[in-house]
């Protein structure tokens, strides 16, 4: 029923199945596959989903050509549509929001772009090439923005599939609000798109060379302003707020800001003897590298620990615990990815607390100022309670993650009196 | 004068003095002073005086031959002043030379019995080290560990039963090496360094709390090197009873500490090779709000920068090699 409103605004069922065979009719030829092709060695090639945002200029996902981007001499670029097969090439791409611009003379009309996304709760199609098995069609909801993230991404109410991405996200006046985006969240019949305003941006940015070196450049040009928005939206609101605390089992903890997306758990361990509450907090919607992964990925885990019987053994317990969520490996020099890391174990005092912590750094060799750190702390105050926190950034820079872990770390305690 | 004594457990059980070589020594009848033992030959050992007034131990074309400290000789002349103590076959003798006047206090031959008793004295000494090892660490008494009793069996009998065996392989090394020694001195030696490991571990942990942890770390890394090299010196001189002992034991410890460096060097550079993350979960557990001197956090961090800005020269070097 609510793709016949979308697509003929009312009508019988009957006329519904008319007006979605009219649309697929009129867009399939500006909906496209975009494939990245290896042009020597057994890799496989990308397939992704791309639209006609402007004559000879497609909008797809920086992640469909991400490949591209890493590799151009290796690389080669192509678009499909129902009337055949046609080279592209790379125009300019938005890590931030996760878009490319690719040029390929494509014989089909560019779809409208709206002004903006639109109301919260319209009815929205969304076209692409699931599993790359052909021209697709899905109805929906735009909700509105998902409310924690890294980014502005929207809502949808649809299931779409990974080969999707970069797909357009249709209104019901057949504009474009939005590109697929990163499917499958938790849920499959969730879904998020990247709205227009990205794409109206795009289309004005100045073309890139697309040599190794340039392209190169160009990553590690818009990672700084990735890296300046972890900043401001994980960082940032920590060090400006007065002391909002949160509970975590018997512990105070600084309230993580609202970019985070957190969730809460509390478990008896060991026949009961201890009682363990956990508290993860991650970012959603950071962008990912072709060669290093997640980038302005954050995560932070507060577990408190409480113990009725001795409290001798609760530390020998929590000696083993403190390892399982530093996940730091041996990386030899000259790996071509990341430095070797540097390690340093220390007891340390806050303000309430003593800590045991480690801390592990590793520098990404493409990314100049970026790095993986990791950070696993247990108190060591009490007898018979303990907090745990383990801090992740990949892809940040030393000063959010020092400011971060400052900041959290510095700032725990425990609820109840000694 | 030449004084010959015969050695039961160290001490002198018999004694014969001689104005002068040659003094033959034997389980012949024939001989000077005669020896009951199976190991020894019928005409086994001579001890002469040459021309310089020097006293020797020469061997008589006997089948297990005379051993010293140094292991088996032809022949080996008592040091000036002192006393030589050497094995024919498994009777151990000593020869000094003796000054008219001198007395000796001879000691009654240890009774049979106690022998079997030391041992086992020994061996539950040694038992009992290892128990206390597996019991000092919190980590045997975490919560989640719910096995303690069938853990703490095992090791027991493990203990029990790997003590016995480490002692007869000690006892076969100690030979393959020309050293004599019984299996009851080494379960002692066992039993002993083993409780030197107890000890270890107690000033370990007491100095945990009151160092900082990276002078602790350093403190703990030469403890436990330390606590090899005298394992294994300990070990080694199981068989020296009297004598040389000290000596011995020094130049063990010293080799022991020079191979141990050596492996540390090699392992440090080989986990540099590696890029093998260094890290320390140790925990002090809180003992009257007492956990050891800590660094401030905002120090902590600054820490954690520079070793950031060391990562990052060294992915500018790996960013620069492999520039093509």
């Amino acid at each position: 029923m609510l793709a016949g409103a979308v697509l003929a605004r009312g009508g019988s069922a009957a006329s519904d199945g008319r007006a979605r065979e009219a649309v697929f009719e009129r867009f399939k030829d500006s909906v496209v596959t975009v494939e990245v092709l290896p042009l020597a060695g057994e890799a496989k090639s990308v397939l992704g989903s791309g639209w006609a945002a402007a004559p000879g200029r497609i909008v797809t996902n920086y992640h469909v050509v991400g490949s591209f981007i890493r590799h151009p001499d290796r690389h080669g670029l192509q678009v499909k549509n129902g009337r055949g097969t046609f080279p592209a090439r790379l125009v300019a791409f938005d890590l931030l929001n996760d878009l490319a611009l690719l040029e390929a003379s494509l014989p089909a009309p560019p779809l409208r772009l709206a002004a903006d996304t639109g109301q919260p709760g319209a009815p929205v199609i969304a076209f692409g090439n699931p599993e790359g098995l052909g021209l697709s069609l899905v109805e929906g909801v735009f909700n509105g923005f998902a409310e924690k993230g890294f980014i502005d991404r929207m809502l949808l109410s649809m299931p779409l599939n990974s080969g999707m991405s970069g797909g357009p996200i249709l209104s019901a006046r057949q504009e474009v609000v939005g590109t697929n985006v990163a499917v499958s969240w938790l849920s499959n019949s969730l879904s998020f798109g990247v709205p227009v305003a990205a794409a109206h941006a795009l289309l004005r940015a100045a073309p890139v060379a697309t040599t190794r070196e340039a392209l190169a450049a160009d990553v590690n040009r818009q990672l700084v302003a990735v890296e300046q928005r972890a900043f401001a939206r994980a960082v940032q609101p920590l060090l400006q707020e007065t002391g909002a605390q949160m509970p975590v089992g018997g512990a105070l903890v600084p309230r993580p800001p609202d970019a985070f997306e957190c969730w809460n758990r509390t478990e008896r361990q060991a026949q009961e003897e201890v009682s363990k509450t956990s508290y993860n907090c991650n970012l959603q919607f950071t962008p990912s590298l072709e060669d290093v992964g997640e980038v302005a990925s954050i995560e932070v885990l507060v577990e408190h620990f409480a113990t009725r019987t001795a409290g001798y053994g609760f530390y020998g317990g929590l000696v083993q615990h403190a390892p399982q969520h530093l996940g730091v490996d041996a990386r030899p020099p000259g790996n071509g990815l990341l430095s070797s890391p540097e390690c340093r174990a220390d007891r340390v005092r806050t303000e309430h607390l003593v800590w045991k912590v480690n801390v592990c750094s590793y520098a990404y060799v493409h990314h100049p100022g970026l790095g993986y750190f990791a950070l696993a702390a247990t108190s060591i105050s009490r007898p018979r309670e303990a907090v745990y926190v383990a801090i992740h950034g990949r892809g940040v820079g030393a000063d959010a993650f020092l400011s971060l872990s400052r900041a959290l770390l510095g700032d725990v305690r425990f609820s109840r009196a000694s | 004068m030449i004084t010959i004594r015969l050695l039961a457990e160290g001490a002198a059980v018999r004694e014969a003095v001689f104005r002068e070589g040659p003094v033959v020594i034997g389980r012949g009848p024939e001989s000077d002073f005669l020896l009951g033992d199976a190991s020894v030959s019928r005409r086994h050992a001579c001890v002469r005086t040459d021309d310089a007034g020097q006293v020797w131990i020469e061997d008589a074309g006997s089948r297990n031959g005379v051993r010293t400290g140094a292991g088996r000789v032809e022949r080996a002349s008592v040091p000036a002043g002192g006393t030589l103590r050497f094995w024919l076959g498994a009777a151990e003798l000593e020869l000094a030379l003796a000054s008219a006047d001198a007395t000796l206090e001879l000691a009654a031959p240890p009774a049979q019995g106690a022998a079997p008793l030391q041992a086992a004295v020994f061996w539950g000494a040694g038992i009992a080290a290892v128990a206390s090892l597996m019991l000092i660490p919190a980590s045997f008494w975490s919560p989640w560990q719910q096995d303690r009793q069938t853990r703490f069996s095992w090791l027991v009998l493990g203990a029990a039963v790997a003590l016995p065996v480490l002692a007869f392989v000690l006892v076969g090394l100690l030979r393959i090496a020309g050293r004599r020694a019984r299996v009851r001195d080494a379960l002692r030696g066992l039993a002993l360094v083993s409780w030197g490991w107890v000890l270890l571990v107690l000033v370990d942990t007491s100095a945990s709390y009151l160092l900082g942890v990276s002078a602790h770390g350093l403190l703990s890394l030469f403890l436990w090197n330390a606590g090899l090299a005298v394992s294994f010196a300990a070990l080694a001189s199981v068989a020296r009873r009297a004598g040389r002992t000290r000596r011995f034991f020094a130049a063990w410890a010293a080799v022991v500490a020079v191979l141990l460096a050596g492996f540390h060097a090699a392992g440090r550079l080989a986990a540099r090779q590696a890029g093998t993350p260094r890290l320390d979960f140790e925990m002090n557990v809180p003992i009257g709000g007492m956990t050891g001197p800590a660094n401030d956090l905002d120090r902590y961090l600054e820490g954690v920068r520079a070793d950031f800005g060391a990562a990052e020269r060294r992915a500018a070097e790996d960013r620069r090699s492999s520039r093509p």
